[in-house]
């Protein structure tokens, strides 16, 4: 049997309009006019902005104990630059998900695994430091613990505060104050395993 | 098996480059997706046919053009084609297309990668595949950065079949199979900066309309 899945190659014109719920309030978005560039979501200067990627408020088609995400993405910088990216049960929220964070000030600056469970969010740092290069993430979430691998070597695992909803795509870019940052993502595949 | 697309199409520990799929069926074009050249008589139909997929056409009288490509739609001339993801020293463009008009009413057409949305594959930095009513069989054709461009034809003759192309560019060669069997090596007036897909062509008045149909169009740098 075929279980939900879901992907996205960000190449062509624009981003097919219909399929995402996009927010960018103090960002702007689009596809990147260069090679192997994908789509761009950017912070700009407005303080509190950021630009945020998902599907409607409540579409959560993957499963709280056995789904994937893979991404291909980058940073545009590794100060004043927050991204976390992966599932989560509603837009903009973090109550329960299982997201990696590429952020200067969370877990010293490194690659980390983040869950929650209907609670706080807590990180289980990998031993990768953020960069600006392209990375194959992928995440697991299965029934007792959630997995973090970067070009397929598991560098983080979670079984601790894990996600008690069904999710969708979680992509947000953002931070308070005025700093500007960018990341792009030129692939997407999210399933039920 | 892998359940996962990804781990299909690349080997464990690399990085996915760029990649485009289009399979042309559906209500209308993804006009998201792509943009439409709005020129005299042109259209652009999803065909009510087994295997139709979609069609370009032109107008009737010289030179009316018509093309898709990620440039937004419009009616000027050759707008450039951005975003333009795909590399001029590495890339891949695979499409099905079948000639629906006569080919000899076809001054000239882009099948594949370009800078520029056009349908003449004329202007800056191309490389796509032709049909042209000047030569017996289909051709390709590729522009340099400075508008030089240069032709080889393929061993095939122009007829009105679905057939499978595909196009690979190398920072040395551009190779265009067809049906699977390799049919040119090119190495002249090769592009010199990022492209992307292009599909167009510009008629020529003696014959009608021009038109052909895609069903399939993937491209991907590697």
């Amino acid at each position: 049997m075929n279980e939900q899945h879901y992907v996205e190659w960000f190449s062509g014109k624009t981003l097919t309009a219909d399929l995402y719920n996009q927010n960018f309030s103090g960002g702007t978005s689009g596809m990147e006019d260069e090679i192997d560039g994908g789509f761009f979501l950017q912070k700009n200067a407005q303080a509190n902005g950021g630009s945020a990627l998902s599907f409607n408020a409540w579409i959560r088609p993957f499963s709280k104990t056995g789904s994937a995400i893979h991404m291909v993405m980058k940073g545009s910088q590794t100060s004043n630059c927050q991204l976390d990216a992966g599932l989560s049960d509603t837009k903009g929220s973090q109550t329960n998900c299982m997201l990696f964070y590429h952020d200067n000030s969370v877990e010293s600056g490194y690659y980390s695994l983040t869950t929650a469970g209907n609670a706080s969010i807590t990180h289980t740092a990998t031993t990768k430091a953020i960069d600006t290069i392209w990375h194959h993430h992928f995440l697991e979430q299965k029934s007792a613990s959630a997995e973090y691998s970067i070009e397929d070597t598991l560098e983080a695992t979670r079984t601790a505060n894990l996600s008690q909803a069904d999710m969708m795509l979680h992509i947000e870019s953002y931070k308070p104050g005025t700093a500007v940052f960018k990341y792009n993502i030129r692939f997407l595949e999210i399933y039920n395993t | 098996m892998t359940k996962s697309i990804y781990d299909q199409l690349n080997a464990s520990g690399t990085v996915a480059k760029c990649r485009f799929v289009e399979n042309f069926s559906g209500n209308t074009l993804d006009t998201d997706r792509w943009g439409t050249q709005t020129s005299t008589g042109g259209t652009y139909t999803m065909k009510n046919e087994v295997d139709g997929g979609f069609e370009i056409a032109t107008g009737t009288a010289n030179n009316h053009a018509a093309s898709i490509g990620f440039a937004p739609t419009s009616t000027s001339g050759n707008p450039y084609n951005t975003p333009r993801q795909y590399s001029h020293t590495g890339s891949v463009i695979i499409f099905v297309q079948k000639w629906t008009s006569h080919v000899g009413s076809t001054s000239a057409s882009t099948s594949g990668l370009h800078a520029e949305r056009r349908g003449d594959n004329a202007g800056a930095n191309g490389c796509a595949a032709m049909a042209s009513l000047w030569n017996n069989n289909f051709l390709l054709r590729t522009c340099d950065g400075s508008q030089n461009q240069s032709n080889t034809d393929t061993t095939m003759t122009k007829d009105n079949v679905l057939h499978s192309y595909k196009i690979e560019l190398t920072s040395s060669y551009a190779g265009e199979s067809i049906d699977g069997a390799l049919q040119l090596s090119h190495t002249t007036n090769l592009p010199e900066a990022k492209m992307s897909p292009v599909f167009g062509l510009q008629n020529h008045s003696n014959q009608g309309a021009s038109s052909f149909i895609l069903n399939y169009v993937e491209a991907y740098n590697t």
